[in-house]
């Protein structure tokens, strides 16, 4: 252990907590801009290649804003759960991005209104003649019906949403609280419910992830499928708030207070869950891929074909292979530059596996379509949009509300604790 | 000198900002070598000598019934068609998940700088050995012909001819219990070697002396030594890390990868993991708690540490209970006909009472931790520690049993009854558990002294730091 530096917490009215100008400006073109791409990439899904297509370009988008901000969320969680005491100046940026949840429910509407707008239109299920053409025991059709419904589908999805709007509103509104007042019982309670908090999040995103992506392919199933997501979403928020946190610091916040022992921290989480994803997916695939029972490999199947055979290979080699030796060295986990680049790099891969995970059954050969060519060049454009749009919406979001709190819990009791450690 | 914080003072209790100390009392470097070295240097108390004896005792009826087993053949055991995998293999997957706490501990708790592992790391690193060891004899004497076990070495046998079979995630056990074993053995071995230098060092007695001189690899504490000591450390930590991860999961897959019902599912990797935690860490608290005041060791191994590892205990048990529930919900939701007659077999058939044990074993009783009461007082930790232990067997025995005994074929069912050298080779492998760690105890350094001396070293670090602070404020 080296000697420490004298530690020096500014006072909380300082510059350094506040969002950078440079940034705040941006919130509001970021919003419209994100919206109105948002829109069009929908719009030209929808009409130029198909319903479905569009439909499902846009859930590919929402998926993945959605993991990214759920793992947020379970960051924060965490750190409260297990005390943690370096985290504290990167907390707030996980705060903020949980918020997400918020918009995240209203861009939810348009999933759940395919629902009521047509038959099938993104969920297959959704339709009496999937059922009809399905060759399935009525009893079965009976009960998979029962539990893919049009009204329960939408009644869960309000459960969900509810249950982690309240979360993320309480630890977020604690935690801004506590910087005005210092109260340390607020950390005490946070602490408290987190436990809690934790059990209510890993139970509804589990069904959740077969809600809203696993029943995209009706008679499939995986009980690995909630876990497949949470290490998407665990993997990828940690790569946010790294990326969040550098792009904060290059434009003048928090200077002194992320040192580069929070990107090395950051960097070893990366890598870790790097490996953790790879782990997930690989014991998905290779137990269905063994067991060889029809039922279980026609998902794989489906991505084994084409197109999607060479997005399951970028997955293998550029999601976990390139990452997990780039992110190995000591040397590159502490430069803040490199965290940033590769958290920013996994944050496109993320994409990937997102896609491969929904694209594929708008596209699938099982049912009389051709196969996956990605809807040609405008279904590109069109997916793109749809996320780049979607992502600039909530970052322009995040910025508005970054400007009305700090952008670090910076009366956090532990906060001179998180300054102050060190790796090595 | 004193470092530490008055006696006396509930170091549970944790104001935020300000770390609760992990040593407690009037402790000084000194007294820590002194309360960790009297342990082996006093000589044996009466309930010492009582538990050995009993543990021993245990210990031959294991060694009596393998030499029966071996004598006789296999059909001693209860082992029947269909249910050609009973208690052997139930008892190897119980004693490899008991094997995981220790590496945990030492490895991933490490690299997440959790302090409160000093004290209990050494003890839980030597039982994740001992139960390795436990479990490798099932295994061993399960291949029928134990002699030819090493066949399972992947060598081109001249007898044979043939290659074992590397398709088969039976052989790639062979493999990762072997390596985990390896390498636990080797970073428990090197957290050891500063400590064993100290037993050199205090020996009165030249045989002591000898012993511990060559076990401790002359090592002489120079800053030199140190340096490597802590590099070589970290480096097994990072080796270990996926290792309490692997193992468990390639016992998992000896199941999912099948395509039996019940066995056959994606969640078996993370779900074994996080049961093969809970039970690791429920039978360090089972045999710490006792064995804490038994050795005087209540200093060193305090209350947060026992809250701790309930709390451990209560996330590795919740998530248990979630893959129940997930599985229990894909059997139903996936409308697969054998699925759910496995499951529902499992909850209503002739095993319900093996089932409904494992699921108030292992889902009801840890959630009593939620209660600080139940976290902190040692009698009641013991009880429902041993209620894990109980419970996650019978995880075991319920996947195993339930599964083969309802096979694709109705007039083949069979229900698996236990012989009285299943039993006595299951209370066996607790004799041979027991006698190894009561070894342990008796003449290696049961906490490891150096890391604990450096936890004290930084609470009084950070308590001046906190010191420092408010003066600072004041001024």
């Amino acid at each position: 252990m080296s000697e420490h530096a004298p530690v020096v917490v500014k006072p909380a009215d300082h510059e350094a907590f506040k969002l950078p100008a440079s940034l705040s400006a941006l919130g509001l073109p970021l919003c419209i801009g994100g919206a109105i791409a948002l829109f069009v990439g929908l719009g030209l899904g929808y009409s130029s290649v198909s319903a479905k297509f569009g439909m499902s370009a846009y859930l590919t988008a929402f998926m993945y804003c959605f993991t990214i901000v759920m793992g947020s969320l379970f960051f924060v969680l965490i750190q409260h759960l297990s005390r943690a005491g370096w985290s504290v100046v990167v907390r707030r940026v996980a705060e903020l991005m949980m918020m997400m949840i918020v918009p995240l429910a209203v861009l939810f509407l348009p999933i759940l209104a395919t629902l009521f707008t047509g038959e099938g239109v993104l969920y297959r299920w959704d339709s009496s003649t999937f059922w009809a053409d399905a060759h399935i025991a009525d009893e079965v059709v009976a009960n998979k019906t029962g539990y893919l419904s049009q009204g329960f589908f939408a009644i869960r999805a309000v459960f969900y949403f509810a249950v982690w709007c309240f979360l993320a509103y309480y630890f977020f509104k604690k935690s801004t609280d506590q910087d005005e007042t210092g109260e340390k019982a607020a950390t005490d309670q946070m602490q408290w419910w987190s436990g809690p908090a934790v059990m209510a999040f890993s139970g509804t995103l589990s069904f959740a992830a077969f809600d809203w992506v696993m029943s995209l392919s009706p008679m499939w199933f995986s009980t690995m499928f909630g876990v497949y997501i949470f290490a998407g979403s665990i993997l990828s928020a940690h790569c946010a708030i790294a990326a969040g946190t550098y792009l904060l610091q290059s434009k003048g916040a928090l200077k002194d207070e992320v040192t580069v022992e929070h990107y090395h921290d950051l960097g070893k989480l990366i890598f870790g869950f790097v490996f953790f994803w790879t782990y997930i997916s690989f014991s998905q695939f290779m137990l269905i891929w063994y067991g060889n029972i029809p039922e279980e490999t026609e998902w794989f199947f489906v991505r084994q074909q084409e197109t999607w055979v060479t997005v399951a290979f970028v997955l293998i080699g550029l999601h976990w292979l390139l990452p997990f030796l780039g992110t190995m060295s000591i040397h590159v986990r502490r430069k803040p530059f490199l965290v940033f680049c590769w958290a920013c790099y996994i944050l496109v891969m993320h994409y990937f596996d997102v896609y491969w995970m929904i694209m594929p059954e708008a596209y699938s050969g099982i049912h009389g379509d051709a196969y996956a060519t990605a809807g040609g060049a405008i279904g590109v454009v069109s997916s793109l949009l749809c996320v780049v749009g979607m992502a600039a919406l909530l970052v322009g979001v995040i910025l508005k509300l970054a400007t009305q709190t700090k952008v670090a819990a910076i009366r956090d009791p532990r906060f001179r604790e998180s300054m102050a450690f060190e790796n090595i | 000198m004193s470092l530490a914080i008055p006696n006396g003072l509930d170091n549970t209790v944790e104001k935020p900002g300000q770390r609760a100390p992990l040593v407690l009392g009037d402790t000084t470097y000194h007294d820590i070598t002194e309360t960790v070295c009297q342990v082996a240097e006093r000589p044996p108390s009466k309930s010492w000598v009582a538990g050995f004896l009993v543990a021993f005792a245990l210990l031959q009826m294991l060694g009596l019934t393998i030499a029966y087993l071996l004598y006789t053949g296999v059909g001693v055991w209860g082992n029947r068609s269909p249910i050609f995998w009973g208690w052997p293999i139930v008892n190897f997957v119980f004693w490899v998940g008991i094997g995981h706490a220790g590496t945990l501990i030492s490895a991933i708790l490490f690299l997440f700088r959790q302090e409160w592992r000093t004290s209990i790391n050494r003890a839980a690193e030597a039982m994740t050995i001992f139960a390795v060891a436990c479990a490798g004899t099932f295994p061993g004497i399960h291949v029928g012909r134990a002699w030819l076990a090493f066949w399972l070495a992947p060598y081109p046998s001249l007898n044979l001819w043939m290659w074992p079979q590397f398709r088969s995630p039976l052989l790639w056990d062979v493999f990762a219990v072997s390596t985990y074993g390896t390498v636990s053995l080797l970073f428990w071995y090197m957290g050891m070697v500063p400590d064993l230098a100290t037993f050199r060092d205090r020996s009165t007695n030249k045989w002591r002396r000898m012993a511990y001189g060559l076990l401790s690899l002359g090592w002489s504490g120079s800053s030199r030594h140190w340096m490597r000591y802590e590099k070589a450390y970290a480096l097994l930590a990072a080796f270990a890390a996926p290792l309490v991860l692997s193992v468990h999961t390639i016992v998992s897959f000896d199941f999912a990868v099948s395509q039996v019902p019940g066995w056959h599912t994606t969640i078996f990797p993370p779900y074994f993991v996080a049961g093969a935690i809970f039970s690791g860490f429920a039978m360090v608290l089972t045999l710490m708690v006792p064995a804490r005041s038994m050795l005087g060791l209540e200093k060193l191994i305090t209350i947060r540490h026992m809250d701790n590892m309930c709390k451990i205990i209560l996330a590795t048990g919740s998530i248990v209970g979630l893959a129940y529930g997930t599985e229990f919900f894909i059997a139903w939701y996936g409308q697969v006909g054998e699925e759910q007659f496995a499951f529902t077999n499992r909850a209503f058939g002739p095993y319900w009472w093996a089932y409904w044990t494992m699921v108030t074993c292992n889902v009801i009783s840890p959630q009593l931790f939620w209660f600080k009461k139940f976290r902190t007082t040692p009698w009641i930790i013991v009880v429902i520690t041993i209620f894990v232990n109980i419970g996650m067997w019978f995880e075991r025995f319920v996947i195993v049993c339930t599964s083969l005994s309802r096979d694709y074929l109705p007039s083949a069912w069979a229900y698996f009854s236990p012989t009285w050298v299943d039993w006595a080779m299951l209370i066996g492998s607790f004799g041979l558990f027991f006698t190894l760690f009561l070894l342990f105890c008796r003449l290696m350094p049961v906490i490891n002294m150096s890391e604990t001396k450096s936890t004290l070293a930084k609470q009084y670090h950070m308590a001046h730091l906190d010191d420092d602070h408010a003066a600072a404020t004041e001024h």
